[in-house]
């Protein structure tokens, strides 16, 4: 089974992570989403997460941004224990989900100096402009973002990213509505970033699109993680036919 | 924390004042109020000196309510709340800027509505203006304090528009009791001096309601 001959040293991963996961769980009242999860992101790594509809992927993607606290469980920054002040971790990582997470009324430029101030950035006109030039938004720097396309609102999201300079992207189906250059441009933008030192986790249903990108493959099975792959010792097509096992 | 506060007011003032259809929805219904209430009373200086006070007030928080159902909308059209959590500012500054955002946008609106409140019901009162924004002032804080609050925890519920108010309005009580007795002074002429232990129950609101709610408004955001 390709699940036990490719499993990576889980303790020699934790000793050398920016960031840790250990034994996480999370219940809403009686309903138990995840049990004792165990994950370690690398510096210049792309982790991929997949699992079932419901199976708590995004939960715990939520865990790791601060948004929702875990019920049990510590979750490491940079060797410190960040569980109960995630505060610290917000400035190192950035988002991206289904939703493009800007202001409609505001143009491009002011959301980007929006999110710059609140993100402490210094010279934020000038990360602006480059950003908006890196990603192919200069000439639409003064519309309001409503105008914008999924297409150019996912552009805009990586423009935030150049000008908040995270250390670790959490990327929630980030494919969502990207047509053909748009992906490729996402993806030269993912592999620029883990070139850097920078550390991703993905969660997405389309493995083809990023299988390359990937360094680590886990997977969220029955409340916990319990199988964790590197991506250089199979096939794509063997990925995705235990993908589909899992998901059947 | 105070420049993130400062960003987060000029953002919510910024976005309110563009679209301006909060801020003459919320003009136009409070007007409307003023009209319905004045055309509803007897005809009767007397009686309205006596009524005045509490219809200033009803008006205010009837109109405020709108400004609490609007305040994280824009947050959740987008999934801006969710970008806004995860960037490095601290809640409580969130929730300061947000309530800093809705009570100059209620204190705008107040202040226009003082001269319509005058020419309706008491003539002199116009001549009590600074007063009686200092006054609304005073009861905004408490009101936006508990308000945003409220409006966060309510902002993700299927029946928010309902369930706002009727978890917003008991607690305001206290609020509404004694800014209607300082407004009977102001307007009878005697100032806030004839009515210092009201004034000092609002303060204690607004200190009170302020700190819980800062305090609470991080775990009331967990999505």
């Amino acid at each position: 089974m390709l699940a036990t001959s490719l499993e990576k040293n889980h303790q020699a991963d934790l000793a050398n992570s920016i960031l840790q996961i250990e034994a996480v769980s999370k219940s809403f009242g009686y309903r138990q989403i995840l049990n004792s999860v165990h994950l370690a992101l690398q510096e210049n790594e792309m982790t991929l997460l997949l699992g079932k509809n419901g199976s708590g992927k995004t939960t715990l993607m939520k865990i790791i941004a601060g948004l929702v606290r875990p019920s049990g469980g510590t979750i490491f920054f940079r060797g410190g224990d960040i569980t109960e002040h995630p505060e610290s971790l917000r400035s190192a990582i950035g988002v991206i989900s289904h939703q493009t997470g800007f202001y409609g009324e505001l143009t491009a430029g002011e959301n980007l100096v929006f999110f710059g101030r609140l993100g402490k950035k210094k010279n934020l006109n000038e990360k602006v402009r480059q950003a908006a030039e890196k990603t192919g938004l200069s000439q639409f720097v003064d519309l309001p973002v409503k105008t914008f396309s999924s297409g150019m609102g996912k552009r805009l999201n990586i423009a935030r990213l150049m000008v908040l300079e995270p250390a670790i992207l959490l990327l929630d189906e980030p494919y969502t509505g990207l047509d053909y250059d748009s992906t490729r441009f996402f993806n030269e933008y993912l592999e620029s970033f883990k070139a850097t030192g920078g550390s991703i986790l993905m969660i997405t249903h389309q493995i083809e699109t990023c299988f390359d990108l990937c360094d680590t493959i886990a997977i969220l099975e029955n409340k916990e993680l319990k199988r964790s792959f590197s991506s250089t010792a199979f096939s794509m097509e063997a990925l995705i036919r235990e993908y589909h096992n899992l998901t059947r | 924390m105070v420049s993130d506060i400062w960003t987060i007011l000029a953002k919510d003032i910024k976005l309110d004042f563009r679209s301006m259809e909060n801020f003459f929805s919320m003009l136009f219904f409070s007007i409307i109020i003023l009209l319905i209430f004045a055309f509803a009373l007897p005809a009767d200086t007397h009686d309205h000196k006596t009524l005045a006070p509490g219809i200033f007030w009803v008006t205010f928080l009837l109109s405020g309510m709108l400004s609490l159902n609007k305040s994280f909308q824009m947050e959740k059209e987008n999934g801006s709340m969710e970008a806004l959590l995860v960037s490095p500012t601290s809640r409580g500054a969130i929730f300061l800027g947000k309530m800093a955002g809705n009570t100059v946008f209620i204190m705008i609106i107040q202040a226009m509505l003082i001269p319509l409140f005058s020419l309706l019901f008491i003539n002199t009162a116009i001549s009590h203006f600074g007063e009686l924004l200092l006054l609304s002032l005073i009861s905004t804080i408490g009101f936006t304090a508990i308000g945003t609050l409220l409006s966060g925890l309510t902002t993700d519920l299927r029946f928010k528009d309902i369930l706002l108010p009727i978890l917003l309005f008991p607690l305001l009580v206290p609020l509404l009791l004694a800014s209607v007795k300082i407004t009977q002074g102001i307007l009878w002429s005697q100032g806030f001096q004839s009515e210092l232990d009201w004034v000092k129950l609002l303060i204690g609101f607004d200190l009170m309601f302020l700190i819980i709610s800062y305090l609470t408004f991080d775990f009331v955001m967990e999505i």
